[in-house]
């Protein structure tokens, strides 16, 4: 066959494989268009305007340098300032620079970008769009790296930015793999409310989507380093700085052009956690910061008592949004804002070389700021030993060995004050809380607390307020729960503060009618998270209109009915304004300043029927 | 420049246009300008290599030629009386030359492995640490067996320097052979050519089939293959064995996928190359195996080193002497034995540089002859059991004996030392350990249940069309005898597969995997 | 001679079809039995036959194996 001599061939054939020839590159050629029409239409990178679905979370995550310049393309007339940086930027939030600054931020955080990327980045937005401000944070790993290699799909800058021929760029994400569309595809259909994966990026303020993080309950220390052990056992690296010129002569770029411009720079050094810090070599380091003082002077918060506690840090080298709202209050003298008094300083020429040497003295400095608060939990008050409830007796008794053990009772306030503003609580604190709202609370709780001089918090489940004998429109009996007339007398009398516990979020399934069923605040088999959101807000709104027009106190405190919680209901609650959550996992509550989350979720101990008064002490300790 | 990248792809579209639309005496020039141009791709180094070796051989041929001619213009008596001192001549030319490129080749492909070996009985030599030049092996092979073809007298040299560099240099074999013949190939190369159809629509179709093979059905198998060699402690001999079967197939659709393109590419200018690999997996015995795969190189040693080895007159003295004292079939075969040891011990060594390939090629050795030793055994075997040659439960019988025996060897050649490759086959038989497999092992090997099911039709198909192929007619006769659409609807399928199983695969990066720091 | 040959012949490669007139290209001997075969015709005739000489063409068939003994004898 293969010796075939070509004569043999009949014109027939000739005909043919001319036609099979031309289909072929017919073919081939159609195959490509689909491809690029595929590639279009489903835009995983963004940078054709994702013209179907719109989803820059989506494009960012793939390659935030390319998807955020589309991005500000179409939106830039939004924004008038910017933020840049490597991953770490992006927890300065928009709101807290936003507030500050009296701007519209847009947070230009590139995850493993170089200040390379961001020069070549700040130069074009300067050109090309409005620029009021300009924050730049330079990292302390931007000596270590520096024009790092930018030609994959997912790590290209952008054309406008880089110069590149245009057909060459768009050229490669239009006959790229479709996997990456397919993937998109896919992540479509398992997109959630809160970020996965494949979408970390918040498209208006160009941060990561943080919701889930903020949420995250925190509390004591050894909890912490147990869900993340990279802080036990951290890694040691030995890093060598050899591009300190060429990123401090990118900030000087930079820096000059924002002059030329008219632009208000502000420079950052975004804290790292300490160990990261001894990576590098100390010269290093000093060379450094010492050189990037001549071209500007910064705000460093590279090292302070922050860097040496975990819990403000996320991962190796990511610090907590918290932490950056307590920076820009540093730097913008916010004296309502907690914040760590070693914590920022304005780094010049004349003080570079001493605040560089001051990171190896760093040692047990840190004054104390947290806070272990027992939070004590009862419900019902009854004589009737059928009931499993306390006596009046015991719950009296209760108080009084708080009252003779020198315990001062703190409200919730307090306690939010100290994490916010880091306003002290008494050294023996104490905080009693009341779940679900019974009268006995108030007939028998609320006389005994004032005797003793003691304030409590009672969590009022609304659908049953003033239910006194049946369970709600049922004819079931029921405990008798006070009424708001009752609840207004307490709190007006400064000793009772009346929170939510939901409106009807903690429902008693043999009393229930409805098909839906809610005993606690979890979201319910089949619903879906829509609806779910809408159905808790509503019903916190609810809770919180109802216990604000009864009483004239705001609501911004609930406890979790059963205890029971979830990521999900935590940042819907947050975003409702609630600041504390209570849960029913035994233990003290440990408050962090300046970490709102160590007041999610919060420990209670759960006083019963049988608890002895040496466990009611043994919490006290 | 891989002949699997696009940039290849478009090298050979825009000589394609070159090599036809330049006047048709030219048309050799241009395809010499390719092949240098290709082969400077690999570097100016490699360059120098290429040069050196084309020169000698051109050189070496020139003088063998003349020698020939002046024999040749004698009467016979002179004649007679000169040939002694002229063959001592060409012989001397002939060594000379294979001693100077042979030993280049040694001195880049095996110095290291050399100066190892003697580190090991502590002579010190130094390593040199050399790159071995693109294709060295196959071209420099190529132009010796010329050499020896020009001082056999079977034709005469090439006297334009540049038209036998092409010769040695033609791109698209440059690189991976098939090892070409002088008298076969070199016409083809200097014919002035019209473009046509039929040669690029049979080129096309056999570079499709080679993507397909290389970039669909051996790029995945490679990734097991990696995973179970580079970490072959971890697994037991089921699981290892099955490593060697993607071996297997990953070599067997790398190489001839490869040829495939080559010889693709090659008709599209309208050079027919020689076959490589004909349907291997049929073959009768391991003899036939090795003139079914990589059949250039075997039909190679066979002429230049089988046969004068097996002809010389120590050899043919030594059969005299083994026929009359040791006698019997022992006897008979005894120095074609040795020859066979020597071929296959060549062939071993020309694969790699280490202990292992000498061990793979004293293996099929020891095979070979002690099937030819034992075959008045196996007939006796085969008239008990009255089995003739043509049965066909002897042939499907024989195929599966081959493809075990040469499954057996392959453990050997891809392990990372000799004694890993036997440890790894003792294991197979020792430790099999099926629950590996049993539980999934299938799955924990890189690839995705998808990858596996690519692989497996893949090499389902590629089996049942080398089975009619085996039966007489090729896919590509088959199909041009089909309806137009149908040929339309397999080449597009063809098309559609290679781009979105082929060409994108591996290169997708997860943004979950990038992105770690959230 | 051609007797002689194909009783060569017949020893080396039983049931060899004696008529064939493409043994090689055939594949009906291998190159063992071309070196056995070889080393018979130069013990039968007291030839020289060397590598230059084997060519398929000379061994396809019986007729040519004859011809190329006469052309070195």
């Amino acid at each position: 066959m293969e010796e075939k001599t070509k004569e043999l061939i009949s014109p027939a054939g000739k005909n043919s494989a001319r036609r099979w020839c031309l289909a072929f590159f017919a073919t081939l050629l159609l195959l490509l268009a689909a491809l690029c029409v595929f590639n279009f239409l489903i835009d995983p990178f963004g940078v054709f305007g994702d013209p179907i679905f719109d989803w820059y979370s989506y494009n960012e995550t793939n390659n935030p340098r390319a998807a955020k310049i589309a991005y500000l393309e179409k939106h830039h007339e939004e924004y008038d300032s910017y933020i840049i940086g490597a991953s770490s930027t992006s927890s300065f939030s928009k709101e807290t620079l936003d507030k500050y600054f009296d701007a519209d931020f847009y947070n230009l955080i590139m995850y493993g970008s170089d200040l390379l990327d961001v020069e070549k980045t700040c130069d074009y937005v300067l050109e090309h769009y409005e620029v009021k401000n300009l924050v730049m944070n330079v990292f302390i790993s931007t000596g270590f790296r520096y024009d790092e290699p930018n030609d994959d799909l997912t790590n290209a800058l952008h054309e406008k930015v880089s110069g590149e021929n245009p057909l060459l760029f768009y050229g490669r994400y239009l006959l790229m793999n479709p996997q990456y569309s397919f993937e998109k595809l896919r992540a479509r259909r398992n997109d959630t409310y809160l970020s996965q994966p494949f979408d970390v990026f918040e498209p208006v303020s160009g941060a990561y989507d943080k919701r889930a993080r903020d949420a995250e309950p925190i509390g004591d220390l050894e909890g912490y380093l147990e869900s993340y052990p990279v802080f036990k056992n951290y890694p040691q690296y030995d890093r060598k700085m050899e591009h300190i010129d060429d990123a401090v002569d990118s900030v000087k770029r930079v820096s000059e052009k924002c002059r030329e411009k008219g632009v208000n720079l502000l420079v950052v050094s975004a804290p790292a956690y300490y160990e990261s810090v001894l990576w590098y070599d100390k010269e290093d380091v000093k060379e450094f910061y010492t050189k990037l003082s001549m071209v500007t002077p910064f705000w460093d918060f590279t090292v302070s008592s922050v860097s040496l506690e975990p819990r403000y840090f996320y991962d190796e080298t990511h610090f907590r949004n918290a932490v950056g709202d307590m920076a820009l209050a540093k730097v913008f003298g916010d004296t309502g804002v907690y914040v760590p008094e070693d914590f920022g300083t304005l780094v010049t020429e004349e003080n570079a070389s001493a605040h560089v040497d001051s990171f190896w003295e760093l040692e047990e400095r840190m004054e104390t700021y947290t806070k272990e608060v027992p939070i004590l939990l009862y419900h019902h008050i009854t004589e009737d030993p059928n009931d499993n409830a306390i006596t009046p007796q015991q719950f009296e008794r209760q108080m009084e060995l708080l009252k003779a053990g020198g315990y001062e009772t703190v409200t919730f306030d307090e306690m939010i004050d100290y994490v916010e503003k880091g306003m002290e609580l008494p050294q023996k604190a104490v905080c009693i809380t009341f779940d679900d709202g019974y009268k006995s609370n108030y007939e028998i709780a609320y006389p005994i607390l004032k005797e003793y001089g003691m304030k409590a918090t009672i969590f009022v489940i609304g659908s049953t307020v003033g239910n006194t004998e049946h369970y709600k429109d049922t004819d079931f009996p029921i405990t008798p729960h006070f009424n708001f007339e009752e609840a207004k007398e307490m709190v007006d009398s400064g000793v009772i503060s009346i929170q939510s516990h939901t409106y009807d979020m903690h429902q008693w399934a043999d009393y229930e009618t409805g098909e839906k069923i809610r005993k606690n605040i979890l979201r319910l088999d089949g619903e879906t998270e829509e609806e779910y959101r809408t159905a808790l807000r509503n019903d916190f709104t609810r809770s919180k209109e109802e216990i604000e027009q009864g009483t004239g106190e705001e609501v911004n405190v609930l406890a979790y009915p059963g205890g029971e919680y979830s990521t999900l209901s935590q940042v819907v609650l947050s975003s409702q304004g609630v600041k504390a959550t209570l849960s029913i996992r035994p233990g003290k509550a440990v408050l962090v300043k300046g970490l709102p989350q160590s007041l999610y979720a919060m420990r209670r101990f759960y006083i019963r029927p049988d608890t002895e008064e040496s466990e009611f002490l043994g919490w006290l300790e | 420049m891989g002949i699997f990248s696009l940039s290849y792809a478009a090298f050979v579209a825009v000589g394609l246009f070159a090599y036809y639309l330049i006047p048709q005496k030219a048309q050799w020039c241009v395809l010499l300008a390719l092949s240098w141009g290709f082969y400077l791709t690999a570097g100016p180094r490699a360059m120098g290599y290429l040069l050196f070796v084309t020169a000698s051989t051109y050189a070496a041929a020139l003088f063998l030629n003349k020698q020939n001619r002046f024999l040749k213009s004698l009467g016979k008596e002179e004649r007679e009386a000169c040939a002694p001192a002229v063959k001592k001549k060409k012989r001397a030319a002939a060594l000379l030359l294979m001693l100077a490129n042979f030993g280049l080749l040694f001195f880049v492909k095996y110095w290291d492995f050399t100066a190892a070996s003697f580190q090991r009985l502590g002579i010190s030599l130094p390593s040199l640490g050399l790159l071995v030049p693109l294709g060295i092996s196959y071209y420099m092979f190529q132009s010796v067996g010329y050499v020896i073809d020009v001082y056999r007298g079977k034709y005469d040299a090439q006297r334009n320097f540049f038209r036998y560099a092409l010769f040695v240099s033609f791109f698209p074999q440059i690189i991976q052979g098939p090892i070409g013949r002088f008298d076969a190939l070199a016409p083809q190369l200097f014919a002035q050519r019209r473009f046509s159809f039929e040669n690029l629509k049979s080129g096309l179709q056999l570079a499709l089939l080679g993507c397909l093979k290389k970039l669909v059905i051996a790029d995945r198998a490679a990734v097991a293959v990696e995973k179970i060699y580079g970490d072959h402690q971890a697994y037991g001999g089921v699981m290892i064995a099955i490593g060697v079967l993607f071996y297997c197939i990953q070599l067997y659709c790398d190489f001839s996928g490869g040829i495939d393109i080559v010889r693709g590419v090659g008709r599209m200018f309208g050079v027919e190359l020689t076959e490589n690999f004909r349907r291997p997996i049929f073959a009768q015995s391991l003899t036939d195996f090795w003139r079914r795969w990589h059949i250039s190189l075997g039909a190679w040693m066979k002429d230049y080193l089988f046969y004068p080895i097996s002809l010389s007159k120590p050899i043919l003295k030594f059969g005299k002497f083994s026929r009359k004292k040791i006698g019997g079939r022992l006897g008979k075969i005894l120095p074609t034995s040795v020859a066979t040891f020597l071929i296959y011990f060549v062939i071993g060594i020309w694969h790699g540089s280490s202990w292992k390939y000498i061990a793979f090629g004293f293996y099929n050795g020891i095979l070979i002859t002690s099937g030819l030793l034992l075959e008045p055994l196996f007939s006796r075997v085969r008239e008990k059991l009255s089995l003739t040659d043509g049965h066909r439960g002897m042939k499907v019988f024989r195929t599966l004996r081959t493809c075990v025996l040469v499954f057996i060897g392959r453990y050997i050649t891809r392990a990372g030392s000799l004694r890993t490759g036997v440890s790894m086959l003792w294991k197979t038989v020792r430790h099999p350990i099926p629950s590996q497999f049993l539980q999934g092992g299938l799955f924990s090997l890189g690839l995705t249940g998808g990858d596996l099911l690519v692989v497996g039709v893949g090499v389902l198909l590629l089996l049942v069309a080398e089975f009619l192929e085996e039966r007489g007619k090729s896919l590509s006769e088959r199909l041009d005898e089909k309806p137009f659409w149908v040929q339309w609807i397999t080449m597009a399928l063809g098309l559609f597969v290679l781009l979105l199983l082929g060409v994108f695969r591996g290169d997708y990066i997860s943004a979950e995997f990038i992105y770690q720091q959230f | 001679m051609k007797e002689k040959i194909e009783e060569i012949l017949k020893e080396l490669c039983p049931g060899i079809d004696l008529e064939s007139t493409e043994m090689i290209d055939d594949g009906l001997i291998d190159s063992f039995d071309m070196v056995a075969l070889v080393s018979e015709l130069v013990d039968a005739f007291g030839v020289e036959i060397s590598v230059e000489d084997i060519i398929p063409e000379n061994f396809n068939s019986v007729d040519e194996m004859a011809a190329l003994v006469e052309r070195l004898k």
